[in-house]
């Protein structure tokens, strides 16, 4: 049983341009379907995520030992590169542009300035790929749905906040497909047999918004959150930017 | 393959980008702090905003706070603008205390007007959404500037002196109308 969780996101903006919209067609000449355009996530997007996890022994041991105020980058670095898939429960900063080009699709994300390339030629990726937070991405479609299959990430968690591990192991397939209204649903499979005994699956949707942009993110640290502030640096590193 | 069955619960905590260590009462509320003090620099930036302010501490010493705020991609689309605030705005900030020292993430931030204008209260954490707090103040205090107020998030409110006299009077102690 399926039951949805709504999650409050802003739609709409104000502020200044950054990236322009295009406006999707149905076709494009090598593509299958055209999801080009910029989305928002909805304002009540249907998230969801399993009601048990299936842990594996080390999955449970990592989950039991996870201290968010110590494992999550981001409570030591506010710019710590994003990884995939925490990068796509992203709230309030939930821009996507969606652009596809040659043979590849780019997704851009506003939250930490976040670009996944998607490779649709099927080339595989190197013996000596690296692992990172976005991972190596390959890409194709099933008739108007695009499916990414994405390995070589550095793992971590699936919610920064939370302890629910991902290993270097964590494939993730995505799906894309795009209603009549112009809705994006993603369904999200996590494979990951290190820390679980079973697939798990996540849902989100996002709605194609030709006014909205995806703006610079410009990301500033405000330091550690685990030691008191280095008002002296701050003060530096604020006086140093142009007023915004 | 199988999937797992969903349950219902609110997602909101799993997508914040980090945790903010708050410091906690003894019966495990947030521990809210308020000062006076005079803001030195408000910078909208990624992933939180930021207000160094000097404060006046319960000592009566002047000191430098590092205040949090909603970072400037949401903050933009609610409305505010980097005249928000002004370096040098005489100030009452409620906030919400972190473990570590000298830094807080912003409940309420009261700018004293100068030159006759009104004072404005911009709330935001602890306060946004359809609260009992939010609801107090919408029905006592005109909005200001151009928040907007449908995202259920941050807000403005203008407060000449005798409405803040009269906020003061009815909900007594320092900031006592932003506070639970």
């Amino acid at each position: 049983m399926r039951v949805l969780v709504y999650l409050a996101v802003a739609v709409g903006m104000v502020g200044h341009v950054a990236v322009e919209a295009q406006a999707p067609t149905t076709q494009t000449a090598g593509f299958e379907v055209d999801f080009s355009g910029i989305y928002v996530g909805s304002r009540n997007p249907r998230v969801t995520e399993p009601d048990v996890y299936p842990f594996t022994a080390e999955g449970q041991r990592e989950h039991n030992a996870y201290d968010p105020f110590v494992q999550n980058s981001s409570q030591l670095d506010d710019c710590a590169e994003e990884r995939v898939p925490a990068v796509l429960w992203s709230g309030n900063v939930s821009n996507m542009q969606v652009v596809q080009e040659g043979t590849t699709i780019e997704l851009r994300y506003e939250q930490g300035g976040a670009v996944r390339t998607i490779h649709l030629d099927g080339a595989a990726p190197a013996a000596d790929q690296s692992h990172t937070g976005l991972g190596y991405s390959v890409g194709r479609w099933e008739g108007e749905a695009l499916t990414i299959e994405t390995t070589h990430l550095t793992g971590g968690a699936l919610f920064k906040p939370r302890g629910y591990p991902l290993s270097r192991q964590t494939r993730i397939t995505e799906r894309y497909t795009r209603d009549a209204d112009d809705h994006l649903h993603m369904e999200l499979l996590v494979d990951d047999p290190v820390n679980y005994t079973e697939s798990l699956t996540f849902e989100r949707e996002w709605i194609w918004s030709p006014d909205e942009q995806v703006l610079p993110y410009d990301c500033v640290s405000l330091g550690s959150r685990d030691s008191e502030p280095d008002i002296d640096e701050l003060r530096r590193i604020f006086n140093q930017l142009e007023p915004r | 393959m199988t999937f797992a069955a969903a349950f219902l619960g609110w997602i909101q905590p799993a997508m914040a980008h980090h945790s903010f260590a708050a410091l906690l009462t003894e019966d495990g509320g947030d521990a809210i702090a308020i000062y006076d003090g005079t803001v030195e620099i408000y910078r909208l930036i990624n992933p939180h905003s930021a207000l160094i302010v000097n404060v006046v501490n319960d000592d009566g010493e002047v000191e430098d706070w590092l205040i949090e705020l909603t970072g400037s991609a949401a903050l933009f689309r609610e409305g505010w603008t980097r005249e928000t605030v002004s370096a040098g705005d005489k100030v009452a900030i409620a906030i919400l205390r972190s473990s570590t020292p000298r830094r807080g993430r912003l409940r309420a931030l009261l700018v004293h007007g100068s030159g006759g204008e009104d004072s404005r209260l911009l709330v935001a954490y602890g306060i946004r959404g359809n609260t009992p707090i939010m609801r107090r103040l919408q029905e006592r205090l005109p909005l200001c500037g151009d928040i907007d107020g449908s995202r259920d998030r941050s807000q403005c409110f203008a407060a000449d002196a005798q409405a803040l006299q009269a906020l003061e009077a009815e909900f007594p102690g320092k900031m006592g109308y932003v506070m639970p």
